[in-house]
């Protein structure tokens, strides 16, 4: 069952607002209310039909703190925070995959905890497992830069809505300088003033910014170490690709830094910067050597 | 020398020393310091040959008056460039990429430049400026080096997460003939000191919570494949002895990587892999499958199976073990069954108390049953493709196995290549059974 109709045999669809108190506010009219949703999800994924019954949910706090205390009482901690994680996915069919696991939880209590195999449950402990690890995935990848103010920038694009939870992380182990992280993905800024951190939303005119000179120097010693740190006889683009998939290599400055000042700088650095043929090649036997990417997916 | 040149050529001399964990330790941050520490490590990068970079791996300097056949950085080498970077400029390295999220922290060794203490104490200064003047909180591994002193490593261990000394050679006789400098004592003796200091500090932390820690992240080594005619039974025996008596967190593989034209180590240009990567799937049973070395390897049959990684081997070994009833099965034997991994058996363990597990919910639960399917029963259903007979499975695994594939492919390659030798007409070329055949000691 998708969100764009096909294969659909729904009646009753519920549209929120796409926040999680407004999924909270769902759930609570799904237990008091008339008609039980067969599908939850937000008006702009879907394209309902006229011979379905269309209940459109008003997010209120109160509902939100029914729902809540509900999930504490029933699946305990771990289950809100499961259903936190997976509220970040950007799977379509997250919202109704959420309420059908809430439903088999407030029955069951915290044995859905241990009933992974079961098919209300294992579809969330999958999506909270592909959350977690984009999540970490921000924690290794994301790069930062100085800019001239002093501060450091660092832009992302995720596949899930990771920056609530990434920010923790970073505002701890950087607590003694000022940082940005720009969610491109999800239009978001993350702040932190060396005293708390907070969210915005981003203006549809905001421009990454620049970073300081002294900042490239470090960008090329980065460079410089990752390019030595490689064996060549062990070289292996398809081994690499597999733990550090392309889309990420856009923000990774040591596979895209392009140096202002190079032409062939003194360690023929220059060519290595699209990643995709490494400096090295050129020591390698001819059998050796790698094909030119054909990235049919740049998963 | 410039900073960027120092950096590469020092990069460059530190590579082949294979450790690259930022795991073991869990520091949190403090307002006022600068870094973190997360136990289960955290991954920055990936370099052009696949491994995983999540430490400004470094030499403080390759200088050395060692001379140990295999290294690069041997005293004899003399086209090697040598360069030193000062305590300061490791520290600001270390920092300005530490806060750019290109690192998790430090991995520091060194050539020995005049003795060992001497090189151990300007090591001891650099990570000594990290820790108490910038207050770095994040991971330093620090090599200790072979001779050291006592009060040499006890002053580095109470500044870094990890300490290692690597013991590079299998056994005594590659030791003395490849790296006489380094003598057996000289290694052993610093291991020890290090496995008592951490053992003494554990039970300190007992009484005083607040007590300086000593390496807390463990001992880790170091042993290079293929350098010397050391068998993988020598190999694992010592790998093994080595966790029991050293207490040590890892053991790493280095396949060796022709850097010596001297005459006392190999010269062919093949870079063992393979035996590389069934060492490390070895390792792995040791430390996580319950497995006991003599389950995996003997002194009759010294060496890994190529075509079969070591765990199917033992089950193929074993089959009266087997059909397991995945409802029923220990979680013991369930950790035997090739398909089934650590979490897998976890998996299946917590499902099964609540249901009774078919195929479906396996394959829910990732349970890899390409393979298991042959090892494993589900209320009673035995659902392979074959019957239950060793011949037959054994064909199954070495031909369906994607990795296998991709083994043989290399195995097919080399050896066509070589009997490319031996044929001057192209049309004379081997079948793929031929080759298979030839390589399995049928023909």
């Amino acid at each position: 069952m998708t969100p764009d109709g096909t294969n659909d045999s729904s009646t009753v669809v519920y549209f929120y607002d796409g926040t999680l108190e407004g999924f909270f506010s769902a759930v609570f009219d799904a237990y008091t209310g008339k008609d039980r949703p067969d599908i939850i999800t937000v008006s702009e994924n879907y394209q309902s039909r006229i011979d379905q019954i269309i209940h459109h949910v008003q997010t209120r706090e109160d509902k939100y703190e029914r729902v809540y205390d509900g999930i504490i009482k029933h699946i305990g901690p771990v289950g809100y925070h499961k259903v936190r994680t997976v509220f970040l996915s950007p799977s379509p069919d997250k919202d109704t995959i959420l309420f059908r696991y809430l439903e088999y939880g407030f029955k069951v209590g915290k044995k859905i905890h241990v009933d992974i195999s079961h098919e209300l449950v294992n579809p969330v402990e999958r999506l909270k497992k592909e959350t977690w690890f984009e999540m970490h995935r921000m924690k290794m990848f994301a790069r930062f830069a100085q800019m001239d103010n002093g501060v450091y920038f660092s832009k992302i694009n995720p596949k899930c809505n990771v920056l609530p939870l990434v920010m923790e992380h970073f505002a701890r182990r950087f607590n003694v300088q000022p940082f940005v992280i720009y969610d491109e993905n999800h239009r978001i800024l993350g702040l932190y003033d060396m005293k708390s951190w907070y969210l915005q939303y981003v203006d549809d005119d905001f421009e990454v910014p620049d970073c300081a000179e002294d900042d490239l120097r470090y960008q090329r010693l980065w460079k410089s170490f990752y390019d030595s740190i490689a064996i060549e006889e062990r070289v292996n683009h398809d081994l690499r690709r597999n733990f550090m998939p392309k889309r990420f290599w856009s923000n990774l400055t040591e596979m895209s830094f392009i140096d202002p000042k190079d032409t062939i700088g003194h360690l023929g650095l220059s060519d290595s910067s699209s990643g995709s043929v490494v400096a090295h090649d050129e020591l390698l036997p001819p059998e050796q050597r790698a094909l030119p990417e054909q990235d049919a997916s740049l998963f | 020398m410039d900073l960027q040149d120092k950096l590469a050529l020092l990069t460059s001399a530190a590579k082949y020393d294979v450790a690259c964990t930022s795991s073991g330790v869990d520091r949190s941050a403090q307002g006022g310091a600068l870094g973190d520490a997360q136990s289960c490590g955290i991954c920055h990068s990936f370099s052009a040959d696949g491994r995983c970079i999540a430490l400004l791996k470094i030499l403080m300097t390759n200088e050395c008056v060692y001379d140990c056949q295999y290294c690069v950085n041997r005293a004899s080498n003399e086209d090697a460039v040598r360069t030193t970077l000062t305590p300061q400029e490791l520290a600001e390295l270390t920092i300005e990429f530490y806060r750019r999220n290109y690192i998790e922290g430090l991995f520091l060794s060194s050539g020995v430049i005049k003795c060992p203490d001497y090189a151990m104490e300007r090591m001891c200064m650099a990570i000594s400026l990290l820790r108490n003047e910038y207050r770095f909180r994040g991971y330093i591994h620090a090599k200790a080096i072979p001779g050291a002193s006592s009060e040499s490593i006890d002053r580095m261990a109470l500044l870094a997460d990890r300490m290692s000394v690597n013991i590079e050679l299998p056994s005594q006789e590659g030791l003395k003939l490849l790296a006489p400098d380094k003598h057996k004592h000289s290694i052993l003796e610093p291991m020890k000191h290090i496995r008592d200091g951490i053992k003494e500090n554990k039970s300190d932390l007992v009484k005083y919570r607040s007590a300086p820690k000593f390496s807390p992240a463990g001992q880790a080594t170091q042993m290079i494949i293929g350098a010397t005619p050391d068998t993988d039974f020598q190999v694992l025996r010592l790998t093994s002895s080595l966790y029991r008596s050293f207490e040590l967190k890892r053991v790493f593989f280095s396949a060796y990587v022709p850097v010596s034209t001297s005459e006392l180590l190999p010269r062919n240009n093949a870079v063992p892999f393979l035996r590389e990567h069934r060492l490390y799937q070895a390792d792995w049973l040791l430390r996580f499958y319950q497995f006991d070395v003599n389950e995996i390897i003997n002194e009759s049959d010294p060496y890994l199976d190529p075509y079969l990684d070591p765990k199917c081997n033992w089950a193929m070994n074993n089959l009266d073990r087997f059909p397991l009833e995945v409802n029923k099965a220990e979680y013991e034997m369930l950790l035997r069954v090739p398909g089934i991994g650590v979490t897998g058996a976890r998996r299946i363990v917590r499902a099964r108390r609540t249901q009774n597990l078919t195929f479906e919910h396996l394959k829910k639960l990732r349970i890899v049953l390409k393979r298991a399917q042959y090892f494993i029963t589900c209320g009673g259903t035995f659902a392979a493709d074959t019957p239950f007979a060793h011949d037959a499975i054994y064909e199954k695994l070495t031909t369906d196995s994607s990795k296998q594939r991709g083994f043989r492919e290399v195995m097919q390659a080399r050896s066509a290549f070589e009997q490319l030798a031996l044929f001057d007409d192209t049309a004379m070329l081997p079948h793929r059974e031929d080759v298979q055949k030839s390589l399995t000691g049928q023909l």
